[in-house]
């Protein structure tokens, strides 16, 4: 497996700021026509130890499978502020 | 949000996709995850999560850090501007502000009016758009996804992205109107004078 970082496949994404998927566009044009596989991972998350494993074992299960996502957990603590970002997930 | 037997919906804080099997994004897409997971669906293909594949979300744990914490905010209007992204610093207040403006209302107090007006939202300087009907056939139907623009993006009089003002932070600083300092300045002026007697009174009590 190898994970490429958006900015470093084309030097001008970091500078163009056009976006996520602008960003992401770029990266389908190189990988389409190989048919490997892309995974996208949001810069204030972080996956578990086993969960990109996870992720490719579900994937790898289904030809038709296009698309599998992951499972968020929220680390809020106890406090008021945490009732709130609970309430707004 | 993933969850349990919601297949269909997509998470895109982590998530692999086969891009062999999907097609590009249409510039300026926000929720990639969800377009990727409708189109995949509209290809025929399908969508799932994986409950084993933890991913942690960091969010603000502090009530402070809350403040800024996105909230989005969708405009339905004739006059709405297509295809359009504000980067105004807009709040709830804003809301206030926008009707307090179009209906030429005092406002309410000084934090709504110096809210953020919501205005490079609209493009008023044409005819209305005419409105969108939602059917269950046809191009403005759940088995079209991206639904179609009404103005082709080319032809758009104004650009995608925006903003009326920018002062960031400026209606999250309440100011002070007069009459709040007036009464601020004689209560101080209130205890001061109070405190002054006191003393007077004691000393003088002190000399008898």
């Amino acid at each position: 497996m190898r994970i490429l970082r958006l900015k470093t496949v084309d030097s001008t994404l970091s500078s163009s700021q056009k976006g996520k998927s602008s960003a992401i566009n770029r990266v389908f044009e190189l990988l389409q026509p190989t048919g490997k596989i892309l995974l996208l991972l949001n810069g204030d998350a972080m996956p578990f130890p086993d969960a990109i494993d996870n992720l490719l074992e579900t994937l790898s299960k289904d030809d038709r499978l296009a698309v599998v996502s992951s499972y968020p957990v929220i680390f809020t603590g106890e406090s008021i502020a945490s009732d709130i970002l609970r309430l707004m997930w | 949000m993933s969850r349990e037997g919601a297949n269909n919906h997509s998470c895109d804080e982590m998530m692999v996709v086969r891009p062999s099997y999907l097609a590009k994004l249409p510039p300026g897409t926000i929720n990639d995850g969800a377009y990727l997971a409708g189109l995949a669906t509209i290809k025929g293909y399908r969508v799932s999560y994986s409950p084993d594949a933890k991913v942690i979300i960091d969010v603000p744990t502090r009530l402070a850090d809350v403040r800024g914490q996105r909230l989005p905010l969708i405009v339905i209007s004739p006059y709405a501007k297509e295809n359009y992204v504000s980067e105004t610093l807009l709040s709830h207040l804003s809301i206030l502000h926008y009707i307090e403006y179009n209906w030429i209302l005092n406002p309410l107090n000084s934090a709504v009016a110096q809210a953020n007006l919501p205005l490079d939202l609209f493009y008023f300087n044409t005819q209305p758009r005419p409105p969108l009907i939602l059917n269950s056939t046809g191009p403005y139907s759940y088995k079209s996804y991206p639904v179609p623009l009404q103005i082709p993006l080319e032809h758009l009089e104004y650009k995608r992205s925006g903003s009326l003002i920018n002062t960031p932070d400026q209606y999250l600083v309440p100011t002070l109107d007069i009459a709040t300092i007036a009464i601020i300045v004689a209560s101080i002026i209130y205890i001061i004078s109070t405190r002054f007697e006191q003393r007077k009174r004691t000393s003088a009590r002190r000399k008898m």
